[in-house]
């Protein structure tokens, strides 16, 4: 990872063509994932070899999924419980007995035995009875193995379903501990900078007279470094996301996509290319995020001059 | 009533990211085919590509409030989630010494299927063909990074200790396996 400064602002660009590949392990792609979310620089980065990555996924041979894969999907969504519970099959039915009568037997037909008839019939009547008991027992208990394997299925099924939802659980708690982190991570920037005696306030002014949004740039001396604090600001949403710019003779640099809580409050440390105080202005502007552009698209927010303090 | 078919992907993510389950079926829609044949060709077993997907599709409906429109196509992104978690599967399935088949890809077999010929398959095969020409302009050293990352599954680290080659090494041919293919690519898109 490429380190810009020692206080661990820093842009992996060097990973993200491992993580393109999935090449990372488990630790430095969450990492990965954790920066992305916040770096409008390192995402288009990674935009960029997207389209290598998706090359590669879709030259394998074409396979189609099970038409019933799509339900079964549904079923599992999280909050409801999965109910994937195998309907257990109802015994097989018994094939009917086909136990055909024994032909006469040839001494019958000749008529020298005809004691022996009353004893034969017995006897056939009696493997037939024994035979129909046999079948009977066995259908028993081919329904009954029927049934514990079904049993076993749900119960397999079951197990599969709950760890599939564990598994989306853990997900969700890692997302929210990353988020955390990030969150903490800003604060502590944001402090440090502020017990910096030689930090600039610059008071971030909105354009627009209504408006209520509110923002504060804190630059260190060698306009490295500098933290952007947003207050009153109406939350993103998904046809709403907030950028901020560096102007200088009228070009602009992006330099990160901030997001907005609910709350109004939004912090982004910045990391500008260069020294922040050679830029004439910093710009907050709202746009729609399917537009990549890299021109001053959308409506300008809040803006400031930049002026340093220690050129004077 | 929302027409599900005729909204764009991001429109899609967003609305899943909002709990819509009608907008995660519509991405199933259209993207079951090309996860499940990723998965296919990954874990190279039927069931566990059926499982695979379906885990894909529920990453997404809980990953998508994090998709950002900046870090590129929703496609792209879509595809980028199924092949991490194809590649968790993989690698989860290694640990626990449990692969039926452990031959490994070791060559570009990126051939179409036996499959009765389509449009789209016809468009697939084009697609295979372009993916496994730009490949082939690699050196070795780095088509064979590709190979055993993307499609095996494997990390830098096990790549190194796989080829007993230095992590550094290995970071270095994968950063200009992507960037050449990235390249090759788009020069072939131009032509």
């Amino acid at each position: 990872m490429t380190l810009n400064n020692p206080h661990n602002f820093y842009h992996p660009e060097d990973d993200l063509p491992a993580y393109a590949l999935g090449a990372l392990d488990a630790a430095e792609s969450l990492a990965i994932e954790t920066h992305l979310a916040n770096c409008f620089h390192c995402s288009r980065l990674l935009a960029d070899l997207q389209p290598a990555a998706l090359a590669l996924s879709q030259s394998v041979p074409e396979h189609t999924p099970p038409s019933q894969l799509q339900a079964a999907l549904i079923a599992q969504l999280p909050p409801s419980q999965a109910e994937t519970v195998a309907t257990a099959r109802p015994p097989a039915a018994t094939p009917a007995a086909s136990l055909t009568a024994p032909a006469a037997s040839p001494a019958a037909r000749s008529g020298i035995s005809n004691y022996l008839l009353p004893l034969a019939s017995v006897l056939v009547i009696g493997l037939f009875a024994a035979s129909l008991l046999l079948n009977f027992l066995t259908a028993n208990r081919v329904s009954g193995i029927q049934q514990e394997s079904a049993n076993a299925n749900a119960r397999l099924a079951q197990l599969e379903s709950d760890r599939a939802t564990a598994n989306a659980q853990l997900e969700q708690v890692s997302a929210g501990n990353a988020r955390a982190d990030t969150a903490i991570q800003r604060l502590m920037a944001a402090n440090y900078l502020m017990a910096q005696p030689a930090t600039q306030p610059l008071r971030l002014q909105p354009t627009s007279g209504d408006s209520q949004s509110e923002g504060l740039l804190l630059v260190t001396r060698d306009g490295r470094r500098a933290f952007l604090m947003l207050a009153n600001t109406a939350p993103e949403s998904p046809a709403r996301s907030y950028r901020v710019w560096l102007t200088r003779n009228g070009r602009q640099v992006p330099v990160g996509a901030i997001t907005v809580a609910p709350s109004g409050w939004g912090t982004i440390p910045l990391n500008p290319p260069e020294n922040l105080y050679g830029f004439d202005s910093v710009n907050l502007t709202v746009a729609d995020p399917a537009d990549n552009d890299d021109s001053l698209a959308g409506e300008m927010v809040l803006q400031t001059r930049i002026i340093s303090p220690y050129s004077r | 009533m929302v027409d599900y078919q005729n909204l764009e992907d991001g429109e899609l993510i967003h609305r899943t990211a909002a709990g819509d389950k009608d907008a995660l079926a519509a991405i199933y829609t259209r993207y079951a085919t090309p996860v499940y044949s990723l998965a296919r060709y990954m874990l190279r077993h039927e069931a566990i590509a059926e499982e695979a997907t379906q885990e894909v599709f529920l990453n997404l409906w809980l990953k998508s409030a994090t998709y950002n429109a900046a870090r590129g196509q929703p496609k792209a992104w879509i595809m980028s989630v199924a092949h991490h978690k194809i590649i968790d599967i993989i690698r989860s399935r290694r640990r626990a010494a449990n692969i039926a088949d452990p031959k490994e890809y070791e060559t570009l077999d990126l051939l179409p299927s036996g499959q009765v010929p389509t449009d789209e398959a016809a468009e697939r095969a084009i697609e295979a063909e372009r993916v496994r020409r730009a490949l082939t302009t690699l050196p070795p050293a780095q088509q064979e990074i590709i190979i055993l990352a993307y499609y095996n599954g494997l990390s830098q680290s096990e790549i190194a200790a796989r080829l007993d080659q230095p992590l550094g090494t290995v970071k270095t041919r994968a950063r200009l396996a992507m960037q050449k293919l990235r390249v090759e690519l788009a020069q072939d898109d131009a032509e």
